[in-house]
């Protein structure tokens, strides 16, 4: 049944998946680990760009043809061609592209860090990491070799090889969904681990903490490594479902988009956040559809604009009224509690 | 060869003063308020906007700057008073405080493009007529830069002095040192934050109504600048003046001067110019955290060791 509710549907869970792996990730860094990350757009960006580059030269190697310019008609042709005819190639270039752009981003994430966690103001992380996202961007949309400068790059659908195109995007939403899902309980097993014990105690008394024998450099490091891989995943899929990398897609109110869905949900509440995730989704996607339906009546192209009004007003009202989030954190229930609440 | 630096450098020293003017409206509200305030960006565009909106009406500039001034120093008052003084009241951490500027900033950036979008004015210059008077190398001089270069260097010496020579000043840098200290010596903390939250919106409105009148004015305007001007304030070391008015002219300088070098004899393309800034944040972060603070004779007098609040 290929009606539009049933697409709105898909691409509204695509997003929401996306969006989901966004906000767990800074849950992670922020929430739990008190690490203020500014710059989330920059690993977001870094996973789009890996999927934008593996996806023009290692198709045509891994499908075994002679590769053409990437960035010419031609490249893109044979993009398309391989996807159609070899879901073989399709598929692992689409694999290539998540493991890579998680390792690459994970990498660029432990050095962007590097010299701001030896410092105890979290301030500077903060500006170093912002700076970092809008220097990414701009190097990029400039320097064309990369995906081509501010023209971006095609990348077909890792499912293009099915028949009708609502079985393509319904193929893609089940695997953003599978992939957000194992992130979740992922990121839940790890909070509850001796590594999310840890991650809490740095946020709520670094002093405390160092005097228990805890390198706090490293576990900044290795939390800063896990959230920045997981935001590259989430790149590489927002890459694929648009279809298209490009680097003005990556301005620094994505960051603010993540940041407001935490802060929404609930910091250091992974169901909480998933809440905020449904709600920016429901008002980024919802703006979108009206405002495409209002061009096609009158003509309204400002409706893009109240977007962003709604969102910082929404941001404002709950950092005003209910600063720990619609969820707040959870008290965390240990076995021994149990047992002295059962007597 | 010549006459390029010379133009090169005279746009320099133009556009650092006017991000200093905009550097130091910031760094009061970093070190008095204790606020990284984004929504700075969004004065600046005020200040712009009015300047835009008083040449329809005369075209005398120095209205234009009075009127910027006075319209974005309301502004950021208001916005002291509605959004970071109850949010601060609550007890938020500075966190909170960087969130809802940027939150802030957002709203009134795109309420700015909700209003220039349909009438036209999404990258306009103010109805003031000018001249020019010579062309040094591929800088062309206009009139404005006669009197904008002086305004912005009276303005910058003007709040020293206000900083340095007057009570208000001594107060203020004094809650700028420790709060704590000058609330127990009776200074009204509450009345010195408000003072500096019109001065330092009004400094925005001044310098984004001398960028309108020199280049143009954009609902972008301010956020665009908001870099190059962090830039600056991290150089002078976050909280201090006499810093901050050198980051900004360094910050100037590297943008127009250095980046004119780099693109004659490296051939780096024009196009790269946003990174300065950004890679003038990172190294000094890298090399000197505290920025050229310590650097400078007397800085210590007016600086902070720390910009955390709360816990």
């Amino acid at each position: 049944m290929p009606d539009p509710l049933l697409s709105a549907c898909v691409s509204f869970l695509s997003y929401f998946g996306i969006f989901a792996i966004l906000s767990l990730s800074l849950n992670l860094e922020y929430g739990f680990g008190g690490q203020p990350n500014f710059g989330k757009v920059a690993f977001y960006a870094t996973g789009a760009f890996v999927a934008g580059v593996v996806a023009s030269r290692l198709m045509p190697i891994i499908a075994d043809v002679t590769p053409f310019d990437p960035f010419s008609p031609e490249g893109t042709m044979q993009r398309i061609s391989i996807t159609q005819n070899n879901p073989c190639a399709a598929l692992l270039t689409f694999l290539a592209a998540l493991l890579l752009a998680a390792l690459v981003s994970g990498v660029f994430g432990y050095l962007v860090s590097y010299p701001a966690i030896r410092i105890r103001e979290e301030w500077f992380l903060a500006m170093v990491l912002l700076v970092t996202g809008e220097i990414l961007r701009v190097v990029v949309r400039s320097y064309q070799p990369i995906v081509n400068g501010y023209n971006g790059v095609l990348i077909p659908n890792p499912f293009g090889w099915l028949k009708d195109s609502d079985q393509i995007s319904l193929a893609y939403m089940i695997v953003i969904l599978a992939i957000a899902v194992s992130i979740y309980l992922y990121i839940n097993r790890l909070v509850n681990s001796p590594f999310g014990r840890l991650l809490k105690s740095m946020r709520d008394d670094q002093i405390a903490a160092m005097s228990l024998g805890k390198d706090l450099v490293r576990v900044r490091g290795q939390v800063l490594i896990i959230g920045s891989a997981l935001a590259g995943l989430a790149g590489v899929l927002y890459a694929y479902y648009s279809g298209y990398v490009n680097p003005d897609d990556f301005i620094p109110i994505r960051t603010f988009d993540v940041w407001v869905m935490v802060v929404l949900g609930g910091l250091a509440n992974n169901k909480g956040v998933l809440l905020g995730a449904v709600i920016m989704t429901a008002i980024d996607r919802g703006t979108q559809i009206l405002a495409i339906q209002l061009q096609t009546i009158g003509g309204i192209t400002e409706l893009n604009y109240l977007r962003y009004i709604i969102v910082g007003i929404l941001m404002l009202v709950i950092l005003m009224f209910k600063q720990r989030g619609i969820i707040p954190e959870r008290p965390v229930r240990t076995p021994a509690y149990e047992v002295v609440e059962g007597e | 060869m010549l006459d390029w630096i010379a133009g090169s450098l005279l746009r320099s020293i133009l556009v650092g003063s006017i991000y200093t003017l905009m550097a130091l409206g910031l760094t009061l509200t970093l070190s008095v308020v204790r606020l990284p305030n984004f929504a700075h960006a969004e004065l600046i565009t005020i200040g712009a906007y009015v300047a835009v909106l008083s040449s329809l009406v005369s075209s005398d500039i120095s209205l234009a700057l009075l009127l910027a001034f006075m319209v974005t120093a309301l502004v950021a008052f208001s916005c002291h008073r509605l959004v970071y003084r109850p949010l601060s009241n609550r007890g938020a951490t500075m966190y909170t405080l960087v969130l809802a500027s940027f939150a802030l900033g957002l709203v009134l950036r795109y309420i700015i493009l909700l209003w220039a979008s349909p009438t036209g004015y999404l990258q306009i210059r103010p109805l003031i007529p000018q001249r020019v008077i010579g062309v040094i190398g591929s800088t062309v001089i206009l009139d404005i830069f006669v009197w904008s270069l002086p305004t912005a260097f009276v303005l910058v010496v003007l709040l020293h002095l206000l900083l340095s020579r007057t009570k208000i000043g001594k107060m203020m840098r004094s809650v700028a040192n420790n709060i704590t200290l000058a609330q127990i010596t009776g200074i009204n903390v509450g009345r010195i934050q408000d003072v500096s939250w019109l001065l330092a919106g009004g400094l925005a409105g001044v310098a984004g109504a001398l960028w309108a009148i020199l280049y143009y004015a954009s609902p972008y305007v301010g956020w665009f600048a908001l870099l190059s001007v962090f830039a600056a304030v991290v150089l002078g070391g976050l909280t201090s003046f006499s810093g901050t008015i050198v980051g900004g002219f360094i910050v100037g300088l590297s943008e127009n001067l250095v980046m004119d070098l780099l693109n004659r004899s490296f051939g780096v393309e024009f196009t790269y110019k946003p990174v300065i800034p950004f890679a003038l944040i990172i190294i000094v972060l890298l090399v000197r955290p505290k920025g050229l603070v310590g650097l400078l004779p007397r800085a210590k007098l007016l600086t902070r060791s720390s910009t955390k609040v709360g816990g």
